[in-house]
């Protein structure tokens, strides 16, 4: 791909800055990151390709990529790298940013799992297992999976029919609802 | 006498209610109070992608829970662990996010100043406990087992904020499982994923990290695994069984939660550790005791 470098090409490597403090300008491609990476034979483009893209201004290419969407935020990566730029927060913030301006998301399990999961914090505070596992189904428009593993894991006293629900769920409801103006307010 | 309040988190109290008993039971015989706070909620953790604010609102409301009532925090789980360390890190290093936090808190009659210290068990076990004092307890001791440790991601990364061990040669989590008798055996994925993130939305490549790492741990020449993480315990004991079903694994590893492998050095009966409630059969381990 060509790239012209044209105007301020560093936008949306300040723009990143600024979300999460961390410095992506500062990376000098060592690729110790995509070596350590447990999940890099999955990305088309590796974490290290990420941040030069980065430091190019490829907004699109970069939000629309899958490299944040394979990551297990394992912190292999910051771990190993020599400027001491926490990727893992870099690679939160471009879920985040993809997430509300609506790019498509290329591992469209994982948003399903997003969704549903906060779905069932919100409700009961904490995770509702059984809920949580049909809502997903559903989702994901297997309604029948792993239903066979319902009644072991019942009989293994792993799964309740009813959630726990946390103490005053009220206020994490509220909780909820305060976040969701939080963010309303910020774009 | 040391006294934490105790952060199950989601896992622990949906899936593995045994890692809760066998905690309790351990720090009991060590001298230790564990308190249960009923209204902590989610750590946060799973808001990460989609909320960094929505996260941090949901860790500041269980920091000012534990707050209000003097107490530090015991985690069991590393991802919590490192939700909540980080978190607080934030908090205390920038008083106007803190201050945005608390304006939501105080409508609930809440508020975070900052004071709480979070730890992982294996801290506490190895820093405020100390292995001296768990040796002085033991009944029984394992002898000929040999164990593959696993620390997991966020209890030892990142380790500026987490400040738990050296994150490329951890040896906490190895003193504590030796303290029992067994053996930590040198394997090489150590330190790697255990596929655990990708339950659910992906379920062949969580299998696959799983596998590698269940053949990693065997050439070791492991008997069993033991995680410092209740996610990755879960991962290794569930979802191990479930390949075991498909073929995907022919050799199991079968895995022990740690609190269980102490509590049994400690005379703890099996059965009130919830040995049994693992999936995979831990009746083996007799042999080596």
């Amino acid at each position: 791909m060509k790239v012209a470098v044209k105007e301020d090409t560093t936008a949306f490597a300040k723009e990143i800055q600024q979300k999460c403090g961390q410095d992506v300008l500062t990376c000098y491609q060592c690729r110790k990151c995509t070596m350590g990476c447990p999940m890099a034979f999955k990305m088309k483009m590796k974490v290290n390709e990420l941040m030069r893209a980065i430091q190019l201004g490829l907004r699109e290419e970069v939000l629309s990529s899958d490299t944040m969407w394979w990551c297990v935020s394992c912190e292999t990566c910051a771990t190993r790298c020599p400027q001491d730029i926490e990727i893992v927060e870099v690679m939160d913030v471009l879920r985040e940013m993809a997430f509300k301006e609506g790019y498509y998301i290329p591992v469209e399990s994982i948003e399903a799992f997003h969704k549903v999961f906060l779905r069932s914090v919100e409700a009961y505070g904490r995770l509702y297992e059984m809920g949580f596992a049909m809502d997903l189904n559903l989702q994901l428009k297997d309604p029948l999976k792993d239903a066979d593993l319902g009644p072991v894991m019942f009989a293994k006293g792993k799964l309740k029919l009813l959630p726990h629900k946390v103490k005053d769920l009220k206020s994490v409801k509220k909780l909820f609802e305060n976040v969701r103006k939080l963010e309303e307010s910020r774009v | 006498m040391l006294e934490y309040a105790l952060f199950l988190g989601c896992n622990v109290q949906a899936r593995l209610p045994q890692h809760e008993y066998a905690t309790k039971l351990v720090f009991n015989k060590l001298g230790a109070k564990l308190y249960d706070v009923k209204q902590f909620n989610c750590c946060g953790y799973p808001l990460k992608n989609v909320s960094s604010h929505g996260s941090l609102l949901l860790s500041v409301r269980n920091l000012a829970l534990a707050e209000q009532r003097g107490m530090d925090m015991m985690t069991l789980c590393g991802c919590g662990f490192g939700t909540l360390k980080a978190a607080n890190q934030l908090f205390r290093e920038d008083a106007s996010l803190l201050e945005e936090m608390n304006v939501h808190l105080r409508k609930e009659g809440l508020e975070y100043k900052g004071t709480v210290e979070i730890k992982h068990f294996s801290q506490v076990l190895y820093e405020e406990i100390g292995l001296k004092k768990i040796k002085e307890n033991l009944v029984k001791e394992f002898s000929g087992l040999k164990i593959a440790t696993h620390y997991g991601c966020h209890t030892l990364r990142p380790s500026k904020v987490v400040q738990f061990d050296d994150p490329f040669e951890p040896r906490i989590f190895d003193q504590l499982v030796e303290v029992t008798g067994a053996e930590s055996v040198p394997w090489e994925m150590k330190l790697d994923c255990c596929g655990a993130p990708l339950w659910g939305s992906n379920n062949e490549l969580s299998m696959e990290l799983t596998g590698k790492k269940l053949d990693n741990a065997r050439e070791g020449g492991a008997n069993y695994l033991c995680s410092a993480c209740s996610y990755c315990q879960l991962q290794f004991d569930r979802v191990q069984e479930m390949m075991l079903a498909e073929g995907k694994v022919k050799q199991p590893v079968p895995t022990i939660f740690y609190m269980q492998l102490l509590g049994l050095c400690l005379g703890i009966e099996g059965g009130e550790l919830g040995l049994d409630k693992n999936h995979l059969s831990m009746d083996g381990l007799g042999d080596f005791l």
